[in-house]
């Protein structure tokens, strides 16, 4: 049954002669960039994984179009901002984003379900660096910032990420193929793919790492995402 | 022109501009046909049970099941009316611009989303109606003095990079300055309380675009 048994993906052969350079500048962890690399590394496309500590942050900030990471740059031109349009500029090169309009609102749906779902735990981040951004003290003390952020995380593994893993377990249900859009990784299977392994990977205080364990559907998916070979490799060495 | 048969399309979304506005601009400027139904914040608790991810804007075609998110059906408008270019690297530039706007609209809207869902951000529920106004207010002072003179700074400074621009990106208009067109309006016409309407005209290449947009004859008529 093709569906118990998606074909296996290998990877894609990137034309080495036509590819220009890129250079992906991010910090030196996951975050919003780990999307980005994935789809680098699923679509054979070479690039530059630019890690800029904490620390040289302050001094490269100003001098970036709009004050936020990631950045990519073309062949060493000006860098381009915002990791939705890196993500679909990748898909469009790495033939991860389809080009039919059908197709590709499939794609962009999921991929803006998961932009929700990691925006939702934003306020969780905040509450403790910049309480005063969310209309509590400035000054608020660092144990009420906490207990604060242990509140909001409790409510994100009891109600919010369930519930998009939900959704993403019924799209998997839906299209059968064990990939989101059709029957090969899509930009949609990378965004996914980050979004579980920051899950998994207990960067969230507070935050189970085994709420995904109990989708079938998508831990299948995590497992044959993980067993690309670009991304096995990927992983391996870190 | 060829006439193409599409399909009937029909947007669902509250009866305000907020992040249904860009579509319903990106099919006005596609010049194709759609149903707006605008439902009432009454109706939205039985709608929302039965909607796919519990939230509008939906774009249902045809009578199929609805798709969700406002960004992939402005893209998805967008490839239909020919405001999306295929071109990796022009797409990118269009992309850049339809993030920094949604950047911009969740950062204007924060106060709002935070009178709606007080303890998501870490508030009692049951707080006070006058210490949300309150949250608000101080929420809103720093939006007007800074986040949105930046925001509105980035837009300026990508319609500096051309001699003389014509949209945000390129020489055609595209779904970016649907996107943008919508954030504009929003603060224009006074949609965020406490936003004075004057901080666009503080940029000059910004209020000469926001004019040229809001003259093309579909942008006209729609807001007439």
């Amino acid at each position: 049954h093709a569906a118990e048994h998606p074909p296996k993906f290998e990877g894609t052969e990137s034309e080495k002669t036509a590819m220009p350079t890129y250079k992906l500048t991010y910090f030196n962890f996951a975050g919003a960039a780990e999307k980005l690399r994935i789809a680098f590394k699923v679509g054979g496309v070479e690039f530059e994984d630019e890690r800029i500590e904490f620390s040289a942050w302050p001094e490269l900030k100003p001098k970036t179009p709009y004050g936020q990471m990631p950045l990519l740059s073309i062949d060493g031109k000006a860098p381009v901002a915002q990791s939705g349009a890196i993500l679909r500029y990748i898909g469009r090169i790495a033939d991860l984003y389809p080009s039919d309009a059908d197709k590709a609102l499939e794609v962009d749906e999921v991929i803006g379900l998961d932009e929700d779902l990691m925006r939702s735990m934003g306020p969780s981040f905040t509450i403790a660096r910049a309480p005063q951004a969310l209309g509590h003290a400035a000054d608020l003390p660092e144990e009420d910032r906490k207990a604060l952020q242990v509140k909001l995380r409790a409510a994100l593994a009891a109600d919010e990420i369930p519930r998009f893993l939900g959704y993403f377990e019924a799209k998997l249900a839906k299209t059968g193929t064990g990939y989101f859009v059709g029957t090969k990784p899509t930009i949609a299977d990378c965004v996914v793919l980050a979004t579980l392994r920051a899950l998994k990977s207990g960067w969230l205080d507070g935050i189970p790492t085994t709420l995904a364990d109990s989708k079938p559907l998508l831990s299948a998916f995590y497992e044959r995402m993980m067993a690309i070979p670009a991304l096995k490799e990927y992983y391996a060495a870190k | 022109t060829m006439q193409r048969i599409l399909p009937k399309f029909k947007l669902t979304y509250f009866n305000f501009p907020g992040r249904g506005e860009k579509v319903r601009i990106a099919f006005k400027m596609a010049g194709i046909e759609f149903e707006d139904e605008r439902i009432e914040f009454s109706q939205w608790p039985e709608m929302k049970a039965k909607s796919p991810f519990a939230q509008v804007p939906l774009l249902t075609i045809d009578g199929m099941p609805p798709v969700a998110q406002s960004a992939a059906i402005l893209r998805y408008v967008g490839r239909l009316g020919n405001l999306y270019p295929s071109d990796p690297e022009k797409a990118l530039q269009v992309d850049e611009i339809v993030g920094l706007e949604e950047d911009f609209f969740q950062a204007r809207s924060l106060p709002f989303f935070i009178g709606r869902n007080p303890r998501a951000y870490g508030h009692p529920a049951d707080i006070p109606n006058q210490d949300i106004q309150a949250i608000q207010a101080n929420l809103r002072s720093t939006l007007v003095a800074e986040d949105i003179p930046r925001f509105l700074g980035y837009f300026e400074a990508k319609l500096a990079q051309s001699e003389r621009p014509a949209f945000i990106v390129g020489d055609t208009p595209t779904v970016a300055d649907c996107a943008l067109l919508a954030s504009l309006r929003a603060v224009k016409t006074g949609t965020s309380p406490g936003v004075p309407p004057t901080l666009v005209d503080a940029h000059p290449r910004l209020a000469a675009y926001y004019a040229r947009v809001m003259e093309l004859p579909v942008i006209r008529a729609y807001y007439a």
